[in-house]
């Protein structure tokens, strides 16, 4: 059934952040560690560079919009490291600011997509239960 | 279980940065000692921080290796020089006089301290905003 | 209609969801059976049901799953039942209004 297309999406979306999640509370647990460099994963970026790459806007005739639907479900998350220099004696490049606003950012864009998935059952429950008359 | 890695990881560094702490309390708390038992003034303890890279989960056999937090690796002794002060008045004043004095500096170990409790509170942030999500994703299923 | 064969079957819900599949109902020219669409939707509540059971599993081993996979495959078994149980339950309903129906 293609009615879970979006919650799947969305699916997607949560792992990304939770995988964030778990390389920034490596950053910050490692925010003394002489040499470290930072993480982080890169997923909504690639994401809109895609979705700008392909000129084909999404609400166009049918074909063209489930290409980009595919196109975009094609994107896969990345995991890289910031070899940047450091200012640090240590060469850490963790800025602890930096990593608790990322945090914070995180969290809320994973609480508020949570509730949407949320809403989206609920829809769907409702779409179900209610056809009878 | 796979989602509770990174609370795993939050709790390395605050063992970590409690660590240190309890070096730098130590620290501080011998900063006139003249005599240890290897003879001679306290000498100035840090810690050395590690990352964490191939802790392995039950399935991550045929994975990469998986960041899993920071440890410390060795307490090291400091060698910058001790302090020397003329008080022939002391008790363990040599020859000349001198006193030895370990070679800690008060203000060094509170800058130190505060930024342990910065971090160590950062990791504590982290392991709330991991359990913040984590109600969130259950209460995708509340009616 | 549906003739004598219909008539003499119990209407208990496994044959009577039986009977909706083989029959097959009216078809119409490029669109699917309504037994076609019902197996589909039992098809599918299969899948999403063993789909879950794959995941809680491997998140009760502690493999590394998350726990939003958990729940989101749950409300997705959960739905697809009840939707196939509302599939089911309105051709039951349609199905008694025919036969109420008087020639």
């Amino acid at each position: 059934m293609n009615m879970f297309k979006t919650i799947d999406f969305m699916g997607t979306l949560l792992d990304v952040k939770l995988k964030r999640h778990e390389l920034i509370s490596n950053n910050l647990a490692n925010v003394d560690t002489p040499g470290y460099k930072r993480y982080d994963i890169s997923f909504e970026e690639l994401l809109k560079s895609k979705l700008n790459e392909s000129s084909i806007p999404l609400a166009t005739t049918h074909d063209k919009h489930i290409d980009t639907k595919k196109q975009l479900m094609d994107v896969k998350p990345v995991i890289y490291r910031e070899e940047n220099h450091s200012f640090r004696n240590d060469n850490n490049n963790v800025d602890i600011d930096k990593e608790m606003v990322e945090m914070v950012k995180n969290t809320l864009s994973y609480n508020i997509i949570s509730e949407q998935i949320s809403k989206n059952l609920k829809l769907l429950q409702t779409a179900i239960s209610e056809g009878r008359k | 279980m796979g989602m509770f890695d990174m609370l795993d990881i939050s709790a390395s560094g605050m063992t970590a940065q409690r660590l240190r702490l309890d070096v730098i309390s130590n620290n501080i708390a011998n900063v006139n000692t003249t005599r240890t038992n290897e003879g001679g003034p306290y000498q100035r303890e840090r810690v050395v921080f590690q990352e964490i890279r191939d802790r392995k989960s039950f399935s991550d056999y045929l994975r990469e290796s998986k960041r899993a937090g920071v440890r410390v690796v060795s307490i090291q002794k400091d060698d910058a020089p001790f302090k020397t002060v003329y008080d022939p008045t002391h008790p363990d004043a040599d020859a000349e006089g001198y006193v030895r004095l370990p070679n800690v500096n008060i203000v060094t170990e509170m800058v130190d301290m505060i930024s342990a409790l910065r971090s160590y509170e950062a990791n504590v942030t982290a392991i709330n905003a991991a359990k913040s999500m984590m109600s969130k994703a259950l209460e995708i299923s509340r009616i | 209609m549906k003739g004598d064969k219909a008539v003499k079957i119990e209407l208990d819900n496994k044959t009577m969801t039986n009977h909706l599949i083989n029959s097959g109902g009216a078809k119409v020219q490029g669109e699917k059976s309504f037994g076609e669409v019902l197996k589909n939707a039992l098809e599918s509540v299969n899948t999403y049901q063993k789909e879950y059971e794959t995941v809680l599993y491997r998140h009760l081993i502690g493999d590394d799953v998350d726990l939003h996979d958990v729940v989101i495959a749950g409300e997705k078994a959960r739905l697809s039942l009840e939707l196939t149980l509302q599939i089911r339950n309105k051709a039951m309903e349609a199905y008694q209004e025919i036969m109420r129906m008087q020639i």
